[in-house]
């Protein structure tokens, strides 16, 4: 009996032992590998996003305008709008159709970013390449200026008066430190050609060095007369002011004395003081003129433009085509299913003419079994 | 007793040494000679039944078959019709609704022999397959287009168009099968 009651127990116990070990599991299974073409339960999965940009890539290319073109076309794509019940994110999409259109097309289509990242860092990248460039071009600029005749034909070394570029307040640059940057470039090449007077100083100057920054697209306030510039800086030093026409620090012009009237210099004063409130830098290209100008005639005997800064643009300047579409869905529920009839519209418009030069539309039905509970 | 128990063990070492004979590390794949294959194949079916077969062969028909080239891309534009034939045994109750798939791909070389005019159809033998001769597939795809998924009511023809994106295209390949 005691026997047989310990059978029972030790049977009992192995039971129990196996029961638990089959309910301890030590680690979970490992992911299976699905094919992205195999159709799911996604209303709109991996295999409807494939077959879309499949089918549309070709269709593109063929479009008239876009076979016989000539060179490169560029295409900007909008995203798509989603009208439909399905939650889904419709850059993929649009990104499946460009990365089948980049392979396909071998060179001959060209997608332009419309990601505001990728637009900020291009336009950093630009920034830092023109900044790089400005170096080189200061020592073009002095080099042309002691090559000019009237420094290099003087009998003896002319004696020149750094003043501050004109309508600095349009570009938002640091004009006085790149006129100081420019001064010493050429100091520095002109091995006595060149004699510069005290920063600040116009006494005994034969000349001025000076420039006036051109905004290619022009604010209305802030165009002031580039001789009117130079007698309100010749009134302040006879004055003993600084030569800097926004430093309002120091007792006024006597309206008796200099070459301007009272009501041109107030004018000049109250155009400046509007004008230097303006802190924004402008998006445009911006040039500087570099002037030699004579002190005793305001003739200009050389100047040379170069090109300071660049205007920065979304790209969009070369782009011929825009893509957008829309996704537009329409469901049914029958007996726990879904029927889901989903449309995908494509149209490539032409942003000159408006005109819509191609139109494709990828459709698929599917019915799709609803399980669990209904919130 | 004792020798059935050597015996045993001896028969059981002979059978392991003759299996630990014949194990390699690696071993060869098959490789098949295409040569001959049409330009429209199926796979086999999902499974086998008892009673009559679910081979797509019984189930669809091809209606027709052309090859063609766009004209101002130079394109490949494959064009193919596909009918469900519905019911063909007497132990179908009913024709049923059948989902395919559907992908191309195209190579340079011909896979099926050339048809006698562009546009036109494939020949054919009686029972309705493509004359064999054909150097089948023996290169990597120029382009291999998405599966293509639809559905084919009993009695309906569905146009399928493949479109080779990439110039040059000489042969092509599509293959049907469910999902």
């Amino acid at each position: 009996m005691q026997q047989k009651q310990a059978w029972q127990v030790m049977t009992y116990a192995v039971l129990a032992a196996v029961m638990f070990g089959f309910g301890c599991r030590t680690q979970p299974k490992p992911p299976v590998q699905l094919d992205i073409h195999k159709v799911d339960h996604n209303p709109f999965g991996s295999a409807e996003i494939k077959q879309c940009a499949s089918e549309m890539g070709p269709r593109i290319l063929m479009v008239p305008e876009i076979a016989r073109a000539a060179d490169t076309t560029r295409i900007v794509v909008q995203p798509l709008s989603n009208s439909s019940t399905i939650m889904m994110d419709t850059r993929m999409i649009t990104d499946a159709l460009k990365d089948e259109l980049m392979v396909v097309s071998n060179g001959r289509v060209r997608f332009v970013t419309s990601d505001d990242y990728e637009i900020g860092q291009s336009n950093m990248i630009v920034q830092e390449k023109i900044e790089a460039a400005r170096d080189r071009m200061l020592d073009e600029v002095a080099e042309s200026i002691l090559q000019s005749p009237v420094i290099a034909n003087a009998s003896k070394p002319p004696i020149i008066a750094v003043t501050p570029a004109l309508n600095a307040n349009l570009v938002g640059l640091n004009a006085n430190s790149f006129i100081a940057m420019l001064r010493a470039k050429i100091a520095s090449r002109a091995n006595g050609k060149v004699f510069f007077t005290a920063p600040g100083s116009l006494e005994g100057a034969e000349y001025y060095l000076t420039g006036e920054f051109i905004a290619e697209s022009m604010q209305r306030e802030g165009m002031i007369n580039l001789v009117d510039y130079i007698y309100l800086m010749e009134d302040r030093a006879r004055a003993g002011q600084s030569v800097d026409v926004y430093d309002n620090t120091g007792a006024m012009v006597s309206p008796a004395s200099g070459a301007l009237t009272r009501e041109r210099r107030q004018a000049l004063q109250a155009e400046i003081e509007r004008s230097a409130q303006m802190q924004v830098p402008p998006n445009v290209n911006k040039h500087l003129n570099v002037m030699l100008v004579k002190a005793d005639n305001k003739i200009a005997v050389m100047e040379k433009m170069f090109a300071l800064d660049q205007k920065m643009t979304r790209g969009l300047e070369r782009v011929e085509y825009t893509l957008t579409g829309n996704i537009a869905s329409q469901s049914r529920y029958v007996r726990g299913s879904e029927e889901i009839y989903i449309v995908v519209t494509f149209k490539l418009i032409a942003p000159d003419t408006k005109e819509e030069i191609w139109a494709g539309r990828y459709e698929t039905k599917k019915a799709i079994q609803r399980g669990g509970v209904v919130y | 007793m004792k020798m059935t128990c050597r015996h045993g063990l001896l028969a059981a070492f002979a059978v392991g040494m003759m299996v630990a004979a014949g194990c390699t590390t690696t071993y060869s794949v098959d490789r098949v000679n295409t040569a001959g294959e049409d330009s429209l194949v199926f796979v086999r079916p999902d499974r086998y039944s008892l009673l009559g077969t679910r081979s797509l062969r019984d189930q669809i028909e091809i209606t027709y078959e052309t090859l063609t080239y766009d004209q101002a891309t130079g394109y490949a534009i494959v064009r193919v019709g596909v009918r469900n034939r519905g019911g063909q045994h007497f132990w179908n109750r009913r024709g049923r609704d059948i989902n395919l798939s559907a992908q191309a791909a195209f190579y340079h070389q011909p896979v099926a022999m050339a048809p006698p005019q562009p546009g036109a159809s494939f020949p054919s033998d009686v029972k309705g397959r493509q004359n064999a001769g054909g150097p089948g597939v023996f290169a990597p795809p120029i382009h291999q287009s998405a599966r293509k998924t639809f559905a084919l009511p009993r009695g309906q023809t569905h146009h399928l168009e493949f479109i080779c994106p990439v110039s040059n295209a000489g042969g092509y390949q599509v293959v049907f099968s469910e999902y």
